[in-house]
């Protein structure tokens, strides 16, 4: 028992004495009130809790993106220029993918295609970061979040290939390859 | 009758061993008991949640370890709770960025065996299986392609 607990306790089987005041009273019953808690004992046992992390990117996006060249004229004088989207992906925190690439399926790696018999050069432009919010004890954190601007441009003077005065719109897929 | 007489003196020989007497004083013995427990635990015990893939869609389970306890008998723990150092007292902690949550289970106790006047008898075993789960989706904290096996050490507390 503490010294205070003590004079505590003393204080308050004198209770009701000459000159007790009763807010000392309260007092003397509130460290009284803490005294059993005074015996509770512990005793306890280590271990070591241990993992490995694999760190990855997942890509993000939801619905469709779509670069868009609109409507181009067959040997108009300027290139054609696309609207930009925006390529979402998610990593582990502090991990930065390496490289970029375009899929081969439908063009080259560096971003090259052909649609309707028109070429288009993507680019994929220096990704931004938002960093993710560490894990704590009540959340599980989330990943950086890396962005990646992708736009196209068509050259000039293209004479394309269509068999009618217009077509399409035409489309084809091509995929953004992050390597981590 | 000299026959008579021999018989009486055998009697009365046998007779001696009948005249030592005993006393005796009463006193008593007494003794206060604490009650204690306390781990018995030797060696390293390791949760190892092996490898946990950034954004995996399940959640890692961490192997089981035993922690143990030898108690008064008859005695039992009140609570059992995890260190605050490294973590929660529910359990919680955060290893790599990862979080993670271990939950000891009801404890199962094996009777010691009773003090006799020949042993001084066991205490009872008391065990807590510790066990750890890391939610799913996380996408952890690491520089480089892969961090580990990283580790800190934790504590089961038992009140008593």
């Amino acid at each position: 028992m503490s010294d205070d607990a003590m004079a505590a306790a003393r204080l308050s089987a004198a209770g009701g004495g000459r000159g007790s005041k009763p807010w000392l009273r309260v007092l003397a019953a509130g460290f009284a009130a803490f005294i059993p808690f005074v015996h509770a004992a512990t005793t306890s046992s280590n271990f070591t809790v241990q993992v490995t992390l694999s760190s990855q990117c997942a890509a993000t996006n939801s619905g469709t993106t779509t670069v868009s060249f609109g409507t181009y004229t067959a040997f108009q004088g300027t290139a054609q220029g696309s609207n930009s989207v925006n390529l979402t992906f998610q990593c582990t925190r502090g991990f930065a993918p390496v490289s970029v690439a375009f899929d081969t399926v439908n063009g080259t790696a560096t971003g090259v295609g052909v649609l309707s018999g028109l070429q288009y050069t993507l680019t994929a432009a220096a990704p931004t970061l938002v960093a993710g919010t560490a894990a704590t004890t009540a959340t599980i954190g989330t990943g950086d979040v890396r962005t990646y601007a992708v736009s196209g441009s068509m050259p000039a003077l293209q004479a394309g290939t269509c068999a009618t005065s217009t077509c399409g719109p035409a489309t084809h897929t091509r995929t953004l390859i992050v390597t981590f | 009758m000299k026959r008579i007489l021999i018989a009486a003196a055998i009697l009365g020989a046998a007779a001696l061993p009948a005249q030592s007497a005993t006393t005796s004083n009463n006193f008593n013995v007494s003794t206060s008991l604490t009650s204690q427990c306390q781990a018995t635990n030797s060696g390293s015990q390791t949760v190892d949640f092996g490898t946990y893939t950034a954004f995996q869609p399940g959640p890692q389970a961490g192997t089981s370890v035993n922690l143990l306890f030898q108690c008064t008998r008859g005695f039992a723990p009140t609570t059992v709770a995890f260190d605050v150092v490294n973590g929660t007292a529910a359990g919680a902690g955060v290893l790599v960025g990862l979080q993670y949550t271990l939950s000891a289970g009801a404890a199962s106790s094996v009777a010691g065996t009773a003090a006799t006047t020949a042993t001084i008898g066991t205490g009872d075993a008391v065990t807590y299986a510790v066990t750890g789960s890391m939610p799913a989706l996380q996408a952890g904290a690491c520089a480089t392609s892969a961090c580990g096996p990283t580790s800190h050490v934790r504590t089961l507390i038992v009140t008593f």
